[in-house]
Formats: C-alpha cells, structure tokens, sequence
C-alpha cells in the first residue's frame, strides 16, 4: 500500500476502502504541517489547520478528480484553511512581530492575493463561455495562438478576435466590480 | 529550523470513522425506508386491486376453467377481455409503477451500497485496530 500512487490511494478511498485514507494522512501530514506552519507562524494553530485539512479532503473524497494532482488539490485546502485561520487571529498578532516577516508571506499580502485571484475567477464566470475558454487555454494551458486555432478547430484571427474581447471583457468587469 | 514531527493520523482518522459511521448510518436508513415504502405501497395496490375485483365478483368468471376443455376453448378468450375490462387500471398502473421505482432504486443503488458496505467493514476494522493499540 506504501508503494502505490496517491491518485490510486484516493480512487481506493472512493471505492470504500478508509485505510487508504490513513495512508495518504500519513504520507502527507508532515510536509503539509510544514507548508501551513510557514502560513500562519504557529506550530500548534498548523496541527489543526492540518487536521480540518484532511478531515475536509475526506467529506470531499468522492469529487476529487483522480486525473489531476492529488496533492496541489490537498495543498489549496490547506491555505484555504490557513487563510481563514490568519482572517480569525490577525488582529490578535503582536505589531512587532509583522516586521520580521517577508512581505510575500504577511496575512494580508496572502488574502489581496487570494482575494484577486477569486475577482478573476469570478468575471471569467461571467463572460461568454467561447472567450474565457480562449482565456483559459492561452493563461493557464501556456497554449500559443497556433495551437488553440488547432485544438479548437477556429482560424488564427478568430482566436486573435476572441482574445481581444475577452480582455475586453474581464477588463470592463474588473472595473465595474472597483 | 528543524520541525517538530507531529502525528495527526490517529486524530483524523478517529474523526472520520465518526463522519463516515454517521454518514452511512443516514445514508442506509433512506434507502431501507424508502425500499419499505415502496415495498409496501406494491403490496398495498396489489391488495386493494383484488379488493376491487373481489366486489365486482370478477373471479366468478373464472369459474369457467372448472368447465369441460371445449367450453373453455369456446370461451376462455371472452373470460380473458371481461376480467382485463374489469381490472382497476389506475391502481394496477401505480402498483407496477411502485415496482418499476423499487426496481430501479436497487438497481441504481447497487454500487453505492456495495461502497457503503465496504466502508463499514473498514471502520470496523479501523476501530478494533485502534482498540487494540
């Protein structure tokens, strides 16, 4: 059981089989302790992140799609859980400890991120579905022009057009939303 | 900095058989009350459909089979299209229906109630492995 993938882990987890379960806590919980304990700065608020992290993965077992990366999947619940934990003690941590954390990592810098990222998430929701697939396929598949004329079985000028308007778009939604 | 190990498995999996026992436990107790409804609506249009059929005396006409062979050969086909004119078609329809649904749902249900199954079983293993540690 140690030896097998965790995409098959999770699919044994699907089928019933809880042990597989404990494999995967037990394969990943010290690597995820250290992630969220860089999160929030706290050992001990890290063990429990970590424990509402799995416990959270498992009531939502049955929709994890096994193609794609098991553990970029348990690491986004993870900050999710670490976010929501820095949004609850924030106000709580001494002023003077802020100044020896590197910027990138300060609470607020974390949730303008997480903040931006769902304000984009969002407005993708909202446009037409044939310009944010064009989107999708150009930003987060790093596909060329060329490329999605292929997939897509669409001239290189139309994609060029589709692109054009779908910036078009998020940039009008973006701005309405401010 | 070197981290301090820590050992969440036994937490979070003490967590979870409590999440997955409460989860089955509701998941098994729909199912066998709605197999029980269904069972018992069959069997109680099945019931008032003979009720029907008993008060219009429709079974007299199968007296007719206790008859000589010619005879029924003669008439068994006018029998057969006064007892189907007589038959309660509205409750026939929703007793098959009934059926149909109870069908259906054991059908559709098989593979997560073989999943449940399974989960059960591995709790009961998950718990005696913990109680003996």
């Amino acid at each position: 059981m140690y030896q097998t993938s965790d995409e098959a882990l999770v699919r044994a987890v699907q089928e019933g089989d809880i042990s597989a379960f404990e494999v995967l806590v037990g394969r990943y919980q010290h690597k995820l302790h250290s992630f969220v304990t860089y999160l929030v700065h706290d050992p001990q608020a890290a063990q429990d992140v970590v424990q509402e992290s799995f416990i959270s993965l498992y009531k939502a077992i049955d929709s994890v799609d096994t193609a794609r990366k098991f553990s970029s999947y348990l690491y986004s619940i993870a900050r999710n859980f670490a976010i929501s934990y820095l949004r609850g003690h924030v106000s709580h941590a001494p002023l003077t400890e802020a100044e020896h954390i590197p910027a990138d990592t300060l609470p607020e810098a974390i949730l303008m991120e997480k903040d931006e990222r769902r304000r984009i998430e969002r407005a993708l929701d909202i446009i037409d579905k044939k310009y944010k697939k064009v989107i999708s396929l150009y930003y987060f598949d790093d596909m060329s022009y060329e490329e999605m004329s292929t997939r897509l079985h669409l001239p290189v000028n139309t994609i060029r057009t589709h692109m054009r308007r779908a910036k078009d778009a998020l940039r009008k939604i973006l701005a309405y939303e401010r | 900095m070197s981290m301090k190990k820590i050992d969440v498995t036994h937490s979070v999996m003490d967590r979870v058989s409590r999440f997955e026992a409460r989860r089955s436990a509701r998941w098994l107790a729909v199912f066998w009350v709605t197999v029980l409804v269904l069972t018992g609506s069959i069997i109680a249009f099945f019931f008032r459909a003979f009720a029907i059929l008993s008060e219009r005396q429709t079974w007299d006409v199968l007296e007719i089979f206790y008859q000589d062979r010619e005879i029924i050969s003669e008439f068994w086909q006018d029998t057969a299209a006064v007892v189907i004119a007589e038959l309660p078609q509205k409750t026939l329809l929703l007793a098959v229906s009934a059926l149909v649904l109870l069908a259906a749902s054991w059908i559709i249900t098989r593979q997560r109630r073989r999943i449940v199954k399974r989960r059960l079983t591995e709790l009961a293993k998950w718990k005696k492995r913990s109680n003996n540690t």
